[in-house]
């Protein structure tokens, strides 16, 4: 009787754990499943299918996406979109676990860490044999991506970081026919907004990258110049807590102080910022210029045909050239290390290849989206007419790194957060700086 | 030991409970034990894994995100104590009187924030805290109380207090059940006799029925305490640990530490940290509740 109940007993026991083990094997299994000749490309990105139609990027992505699977029945690209938030959670678990998708977003910030942990494959020996292909970038597009002789990743689309969209009607209530050329011009702006109500720049500040990414890359250029950026990112001497940076922050906070920016800064989200703008309530907003087609879809049009785009005013005593705006790629595709087998690797890099080149962007570009792949013709004439003057404007405009495109997660991470402290006053500049060079000299003893 | 010969030998009982024994371990005491190991390396999550010692450790200590992210957890433990444990109380004495109708509808309205999901509470939330199109601010502007506006969630200096409303709100229900089944098992013939001496609802309520409680009151406490420590999805949603690290929390912060700085080392030295820090609270509850009771007997 007890042999029975022990027999019993350890069949559950082995019961239990097939049931715990059997999810995993599933998983892992399911992968690499080839049936009946197809091959499944897993792809995970920050750009949702739903997006075709309003946003350049998306209606080009997947433009792209399904002329190459119905060129290719024999390949399955399964998508899956998730906002830039939740996509950063997820991606860095799945890369610890070591189940990365076969081609990942990968931003610019990250290379450090997948490139040290070996968690993306080198890219070069592919993105070098096709020299029309490498060289259709911008120039300068791949270096966030570049580590020694490996490329980890190949530009999604190119960005400028820091345009000011403003709304002239309002501009000329306060007497302003054009953007403030210097910083005292923009504060005096500010105070006259302020007098009647309106809410000079809005910002959603909630997901913490806006303030760094669209406002302070192009500011902290104007105060340290680019070759402080560079030094940092090379980490060949420059310090975060040199006076030129801190005078940046200073100048930041300052703008925040003299009520630049709406109050509820730290708990809006980006969208909902735009909204603000859109409504009239606020007077301009610095945005990427990934809004430009948001604008063209989204916006009333007595704020549409009001909107123009300038670049952040010069500041006085600065260093950096006043003509730039922080720009370049920021988001990269890369291949998950678990892809190996050098068949699938090749299949996996003709994905790459129609996802980024000519096919894709000229969609993008003719939609007014802002490219990386510059190698293209295509239709200008549906072009929106904030696009045609965001090319105008750019002719004479220099870009610059964007800070989270080159700058490692954790310093990103202590400054992103440090910026909504600062904006409200609950950190000075000069303690600020202190913080990220300390997570600074924490990355750089790793 | 009067039925020894009723009772399984030991290796029976271990057999018995091994199933449980092996999920359990499965999927809390070897996580804990790999934190525990994790949390004495510098490990970015690469091939590179250096042994430090306490090295993890010594840093915790002086890590001023983690402190304030434990008074933080300490002060939401605080305001859930008197909010979720006190509400529930008083709800569930008043369910308990003889004056209160309706009682069913009452007890499942009270419960159903108890079974939304924390991210949905979270969201619910925020839109009441907008700063433009709030309910919060909405009903002070209709009642001319435009001064009182204000973005309830960019205030560093009460936006604990404000991501704890959400927490409190979501449990009153859970405890009130809690409550309520130690209420009504109070043998009604106590409650009769004091009826009889002469006590009024409030005397009874401090004097009977509150005392005859005080070992369910003290799982609560425990419960309440263990559940704030975890504390994570509301706030990520409402605040995501801002205005800068004003809201943080300890789950949070190890979460951010691992995966957001990919330093899987010190997330790890983190969260031994606070499992280390709960405890010593649930034992500090333990001795506090269970020590009075002790004394009144």
């Amino acid at each position: 009787m007890k042999a029975v109940k022990c027999s019993l007993i350890s069949a559950g026991a082995a019961l239990l754990l097939l049931g715990l083990s059997a999810p995993l094997s599933f998983a892992g299994g399911a992968k690499e499943s080839s049936s009946s000749g197809t091959t499944t490309i897993t792809y995970m990105n920050i750009t949702a299918r739903s997006n075709v139609g309003s946003s350049a990027y998306a209606t080009g992505l997947y433009g792209a996406i399904d002329d190459y699977m119905a060129k290719h029945p024999n390949i399955k690209i399964v998508s899956e979109s998730l906002d830039q938030t939740s996509y950063q959670t997820k991606i860095q678990a799945l890369a610890a676990a070591n189940d990365l998708p076969d081609i990942f977003d990968l931003k610019g910030s990250w290379v450090s860490i997948f490139a040290n942990n070996g968690w993306a494959v080198d890219l070069a020996p592919w993105v070098n044999a096709d020299a029309k292909w490498k060289n259709g970038f911008t120039p300068g597009s791949f270096a966030p991506v570049i580590r020694g002789d490996k490329i980890y990743g190949v530009p999604s689309q190119g960005f400028i970081t820091s345009i000011v969209f403003w709304n002239s009607a309002l501009w000329q209530s306060i007497g302003y026919s054009d953007f403030p050329k210097t910083w005292p011009e923009l504060l005096d702006a500010v105070q006259k907004f302020r007098a009647n109500n309106v809410v000079p720049f809005v910002m959603g500040n909630l997901p913490n990258w806006p303030a760094e990414s669209c406002w302070l890359s192009t500011l902290g250029d104007r105060l340290t110049g680019t070759a402080w950026t560079q030094s940092i990112i090379a980490k060949s001497g420059a310090k975060f807590t040199d006076p030129d940076f801190v005078a940046a922050l200073k100048t930041f906070q300052d703008l925040a102080t003299a009520g630049a920016f709406n109050k509820d800064i730290n708990s809006l989200d980006v969208d909902p910022a735009r909204q603000v703008y859109y409504d009239g309530k606020a007077a301009a907003f610095v945005d990427g210029s990934w809004s430009i087609s948001a604008i063209a879809s989204q916006a009333p049009a007595d704020v549409k045909n009001a909107t123009r785009v300038a670049i952040l005013p010069s500041v006085p005593g600065g260093k950096g050239d006043p003509n730039t705006a922080s720009g370049g790629p920021a988001w990269f595709n890369a291949m998950g290390a678990s892809v190996k087998d050098p068949a699938r690797q090749n299949a996996v890099v003709d994905v790459i290849r129609a996802i980024t080149d000519g096919r894709q962007t000229a969609i993008t570009a003719s939609l007014g989206g802002v490219v990386a792949y510059t190698d293209i013709t295509f239709d200008s004439s549906k072009l929106p007419p904030l696009m045609v003057a965001f090319n105008g404007l750019m002719k004479n405009v220099k870009p610059v790194p964007i800070y989270d495109a080159y700058m490692d997660a954790a310093v990103i991470q202590t400054m992103n957060v440090g910026l909504q402290s600062l904006l409200i006053g609950a950190v000075t500049p000069e303690a600020l700086a202190e913080q990220i060079q300390a997570a600074e000299d924490k990355v750089s003893a790793n | 030991m009067k039925n020894r010969a009723l009772r399984p030998n030991a290796t029976t009982i271990l057999l018995y409970l091994l199933p449980a024994l092996l999920l359990y371990s499965y999927i809390v005491t070897f996580p804990i034990l790999g934190a525990l190991r994790l949390s004495f390396f510098r490990w970015m999550g690469g091939a590179r894994m250096e042994f430090d010692g306490l090295g993890n450790y010594a840093t915790l200590l002086k890590d001023g995100i983690f402190w304030q992210s434990f008074l933080n957890n300490v002060t939401i433990t605080l305001v859930c104590l008197v909010g979720q444990i006190g509400i529930a109380v008083v709800f569930a004495l008043m369910l308990g009187s003889r004056l209160i109708r309706s009682k069913g509808f009452f007890r499942t309205t009270a419960f159903f924030p108890a079974t939304l999901s924390a991210v949905v509470v979270g969201f619910v939330w925020t839109f009441i805290f907008d700063y433009r199109f709030g309910m919060m601010n909405t009903v002070l502007r209709l009642f001319g109380l435009d001064w009182l506006t204000k973005a309830w969630l960019d205030d560093p200096s009460t936006i604990v207090l404000f991501v704890s409303v959400p927490i409190v709100w979501q449990y009153i229900g859970f405890y009130m059940v809690i409550i309520l089944s130690a209420v009504s098992s109070i043998d009604p013939g106590v409650l009769e006799s004091a009826e009889i001496d002469g006590a009024t609802s409030v005397q009874k309520a401090f004097r009977v029925t509150l005392p005859m409680i005080m070992d369910t009151l003290a799982v609560a406490v425990m419960l309440c305490i263990s559940g704030n420590m975890k504390i994570f999805d509301s706030i990520y949603v409402m605040t995501n640990g801002g205005p800068g690290n004003s809201s943080m929390v300890v789950a949070m912060y190890v979460y951010k530490t691992s995966f957001i700085d990919s330093d899987y080392g010190y997330g790890g030295t983190v969260s031994i940290g606070i499992l280390l820090l709960s405890l010593a609270l649930i034992l500090l509850s333990r001795r506090l509740i269970g020590g009075r009771r002790e004394r009144g007997r």
